[in-house]
C-alpha cells in the first residue's frame, strides 16, 4: 500500500483548454478517496494522470513518495478498474484475471523447461502461485464458479466483479476506479457499493475512486474531493462536505434532493440577532452559528440562504395568520419511508423531505406552513458563492434529527 | 402463394447466376479430360463440347504435371515449392506489417500521424504498372533479380488497402482495453500481439485470403523478376505449355494443370469462408 500526493497538478489540451487546474491533494496510505463532480469537471483526467494514461502538463504525481510523472503505467504499481470493465473479450475469466500476473512472470519459456529441470520446477511453482492468487481473488468476489466463462457470457454485475478481481489479483499499491458502477442498474449498484466498502475494509488498500454520483461518493469515501471546472472545491469527510460546504456549488451538488437556495439580505434584529429577509418574509437566524469575522456588511450585501430539504417541515395551515412562511404544495413524490414535497413559496419552488409518518395529512394542492430548522441553515455570498464562515463545530448549534 | 412464387423466382435467378459463374470452370474441366484432338478443336472453334467427355482422359492430369517446365516432374515440383514459399511468406508479411501499421495509425499518438496516413492512402491510387520499372531498377541494384526476394520482401512493408482496413477495425476496439493492458504491464508491441491480433480475426481472414489468392495466381511479378526455370512459380510454369510462337498445342494439359493450381485457393476459401464473410460484412457496416 502507498500514499499518493498530487502537487499543483494541471492538464491542458491544445495549449489553452485547461481541464485540470492546479490540484493539490494528499491521499493517505490505505485511504478510500472519491473524486466527485459533474461531467467535464476533470475528475477522470486527474485519475488518468495518476494512472499514467494521460500526460501531465504541470505539477507532479507521487506514489509512495516517488515522483512518477515520467514513469510508465506498468511501473507505477497501480491497478485500474474501467467504466466499461475493459475485459479482454477473447480470454475467459481465469485468463482475464491472470493476464497482468502473466506479464510479471520470471520463468516464461515453455521450451527451456523441456531440457532444464530446475527451470521447469520454478516455472511450475510460479504458475501454481498465479493460479492460487487468481482463485483466492475469485473466491473473495464470489466468481470462482465463473472462471471458465467468456466475458460475453457474464451479466453486468459479474463482469464488474471480474474487473475488480483483475485489479485485486495484482495486489497493487494503489487501486484506481473510473466510474466502475455507472453501467449497472440501481439495485446492483447499491449491492456493489457495499461489497467495495467491505473489500476496502478487508484490504486496507489505498483507493482512488471517480464518480459523478454524489450518493455513491458519500457512501464509499473516507474523504470526498468535490471538483468543478478542473478546480477542487472542497476536500473533506462525507459528513464535513455535507454539513459544512465551502461554497454554493458544493452545497447544491452534495445531497439529494439538492439544498434549497433562497436569495435575500441580512439584517440585525433586536438583541444582536440576525434576520434573513426575502420577499417580505423574515427568518430569524441563530447569531452564534456564524463566525462574526466572515459575516458581510449586514443590510448591504446580497446573500443566499441554503437549507437542506430534510430541514423543512410542512404542516397544513388550519387558519390564517401563521407566523411561519406559507406556500402551496404543487407536487408530491412518495418513496415509502420518506416523501418529497415541492412547495411554491413566494415565487420560489422549494423541496421539503419529510418522513412518511410525519406528513400523512399533507396532500398536493394543500396550503402549508413551512417550519425551518434555522440551526442548520447555511449562508453564501451571492456574488462569490463562497460560504459565510460557520463558527467552529463545537460552537455551532446544528442538531441532527 | 405470391410469396412462394417470389421465392421460386429468387432461387431460379440465383441458380442461373451460379451456372454462369461455373461455366468457365466446367469448360476447363471438360477440356482437361478430352483427347488432344477434340480439345484443340474446341479451342479453335472447329468442334463443340459435350456436357461430359465420352471417354474421360484422367491420365491427362499426371501427364500435365510431368510436362510442366523443361525437366519432367522437376518443373512442377520446383514451381509448387516456390509458390508455397512465396505465398506463405507474403501472407505472413502482409498480415504482420499491415496489422502493426494499422494499429499504430489507429491507437498510437505520434507527430505526423495524420499526414503519413494520407500519404499512405495516396499510394493506393498508383497503378502497379507505374512503379514496375523503378522497382525493377531498385531490385536489380540490390542484386535480387532472378530470386524470390523481390516477390517476398515488399510484403513486409505493408499493403495500403489492408492497413486501411486494419486501422478502421482497430479504431472500433475500445481504447480502455489497450489502457487496461498498459496498466497490466504490457508494451505496445505485446498489446498488438496479445490483444489486437486475436480481436482482428475477421480482418486477418480477409487479408490472408485475398493475399493468398492474389500471390498464388500472380503472373506479372514472377514473370518480371524471375528468369530461370528453377525459380518459376506455378503461374509462370503454366506458361511452358505455350510453344515458342505463343500458340497452344497441348490445351488439354494446360487446363488440367490450371485446375490443379486452383485447388489450394478453393480449399482456403472454403475453410476460411465464415471468418471471411463476417469480416466483409463488418467492413461494410462499420468500416
Amino acid at each position: 500500500m502507498a500514499s499518493v500526493q498530487l502537487r499543483a497538478l494541471s492538464k491542458t489540451y491544445g495549449g489553452n483548454a485547461r481541464v485540470v487546474r492546479s490540484v493539490d491533494l494528499s491521499i493517505a496510505d490505505g485511504e478510500f478517496i472519491v473524486l466527485v463532480g459533474p461531467s467535464g469537471c476533470g475528475k477522470s483526467t486527474t485519475l488518468r494522470m495518476i494512472a499514467g494514461l494521460e500526460e501531465i502538463s504541470e505539477g507532479t504525481v507521487s506514489i509512495a513518495n516517488r515522483v512518477v510523472n515520467a514513469v510508465a503505467p506498468k511501473d507505477r504499481d497501480i491497478a485500474m478498474v474501467f467504466q466499461n470493465y475493459a475485459l479482454y473479450p477473447h480470454l475467459n475469466v481465469r485468463q482475464n484475471l491472470s493476464f497482468g500476473l502473466e506479464r510479471r512472470r520470471t520463468f516464461k519459456s515453455r521450451w527451456r523447461g523441456l531440457w532444464d529441470r530446475e527451470y521447469r520446477t520454478h516455472r511450475r511453482t510460479e504458475l501454481a502461485a498465479i493460479q492460487g492468487r487468481v482463485e483466492k481473488a475469485a473466491r473473495t468476489l464470489g466468481i470462482d464458479s465463473l472462471l471458465h466463462r467468456q466475458p460475453r457470457e457474464l451479466s453486468g454485475g459479474q463482469r464488474q466483479r471480474v474487473a475488480v478481481g483483475r485489479a485485486l489479483v495484482r495486489d497493487p499499491a494503489v487501486f484506481l476506479f473510473d466510474e466502475p458502477l455507472s453501467n449497472l442498474d440501481a439495485h446492483l449498484r447499491g449491492a456493489m457499493r457495499t461489497e467495495l466498502r467491505i473489500l476496502h475494509r478487508t484490504l486496507r488498500a489505498t483507493m482512488v475512486y471517480v464518480t459523478h454520483d454524489q450518493e455513491e461518493a458519500m457512501s464509499l469515501a473516507d474523504r470526498i474531493v468535490v471538483m468543478k471546472d478542473g478546480v477542487v472545491q472542497q476536500v473533506g469527510t462525507p459528513a464535513e462536505v455535507y454539513s459544512r460546504p465551502t461554497n454554493r456549488f458544493v452545497a447544491g451538488f452534495i445531497g439529494t434532493p439538492p439544498m434549497n437556495m433562497i436569495e435575500g439580505r441580512l439584517a440585525h434584529a433586536t438583541g444582536g440577532a440576525l434576520t434573513f429577509h426575502w420577499n417580505n418574509i423574515e427568518i430569524a437566524l441563530p447569531p452564534d452559528r456564524w463566525d462574526p469575522r466572515s459575516l458581510p456588511v449586514v443590510g448591504e450585501h446580497a446573500v443566499t440562504l441554503g437549507i437542506r430539504p430534510e430541514r423543512l417541515s410542512p404542516t397544513v395551515v388550519s387558519g390564517t395568520g401563521s407566523a411561519t412562511p406559507t406556500g402551496r404544495v404543487v407536487a408530491v413524490e412518495r418513496y415509502g419511508a420518506t416523501a418529497d414535497f415541492a412547495i411554491q413559496l413566494a415565487g420560489l419552488l422549494v423541496i421539503a423531505r419529510v418522513s412518511s409518518d410525519a406528513c400523512g395529512a399533507v396532500q398536493q394542492g394543500d396550503e402549508v406552513a413551512l417550519t425551518i430548522d434555522t440551526s442548520s441553515v447555511h449562508l453564501f455570498d451571492s456574488v462569490s458563492g463562497e460560504a459565510i464562515g460557520l463558527a467552529a463545530p463545537g460552537a455551532a448549534t446544528t442538531t441532527r434529527r | 402463394m405470391n410469396r412462394t412464387l417470389w421465392r421460386a423466382f429468387q432461387y431460379t435467378l440465383l441458380v442461373c447466376g451460379a451456372l454462369i459463374m461455373l461455366l468457365p470452370l466446367w469448360w476447363m474441366l471438360v477440356v482437361s479430360l478430352e483427347t488432344p484432338e477434340r480439345a484443340g478443336a474446341a479451342v479453335s472453334g472447329a468442334g463443340g463440347l459435350t456436357l461430359w467427355p465420352d471417354s474421360p482422359q484422367w491420365m491427362n492430369y499426371p501427364l500435365a504435371l510431368r510436362e510442366m517446365g523443361s525437366v519432367p516432374w522437376q518443373g512442377f515440383q520446383n514451381a509448387l515449392a516456390n509458390s508455397i514459399v512465396v505465398t506463405m511468406l507474403v501472407v505472413v508479411g502482409t498480415v504482420t506489417s499491415s496489422s502493426l501499421v494499422g494499429f499504430a495509425f489507429a491507437r498510437v499518438r505520434f507527430r505526423g500521424s495524420r499526414p503519413l496516413f494520407l500519404i499512405m492512402l495516396g499510394t493506393m491510387m498508383l497503378p502497379g504498372q507505374v512503379t514496375l520499372i523503378p522497382l525493377f531498377i531498385l531490385f536489380r541494384s540490390f542484386g535480387w533479380i532472378d530470386s524470390l526476394l523481390p516477390l517476398i520482401i515488399p510484403a513486409f512493408f505493408g499493403n495500403a488497402f489492408f492497413i486501411f482496413m486494419y486501422r478502421q477495425f482497430i479504431g472500433q476496439i475500445p481504447e480502455s482495453l489497450i489502457e487496461a493492458a498498459q496498466v497490466d504491464g504490457y508494451t505496445l508491441l505485446a498489446i498488438w500481439w496479445r490483444i489486437i491480433l486475436p480481436l482482428c480475426k475477421p480482418v486477418t481472414a480477409i487479408c490472408a485470403v485475398f493475399t493468398f489468392i492474389f500471390v498464388w495466381n500472380d503472373f506479372m511479378g514472377p514473370l518480371v523478376y524471375l528468369h530461370s526455370d528453377d525459380q518459376a512459380t506455378l503461374a509462370v510454369a503454366l506458361n511452358s505449355f505455350r510453344n515458342q510462337y505463343g500458340g497452344l498445342e497441348d490445351v488439354h494439359l494446360l487446363m488440367a494443370a490450371s485446375l490443379v493450381t486452383m485447388v489450394p485457393c478453393i480449399l482456403l476459401f472454403v475453410s476460411a469462408q465464415r471468418q471471411f464473410i463476417e469480416g466483409l460484412a463488418r467492413g461494410a457496416v462499420k468500416g
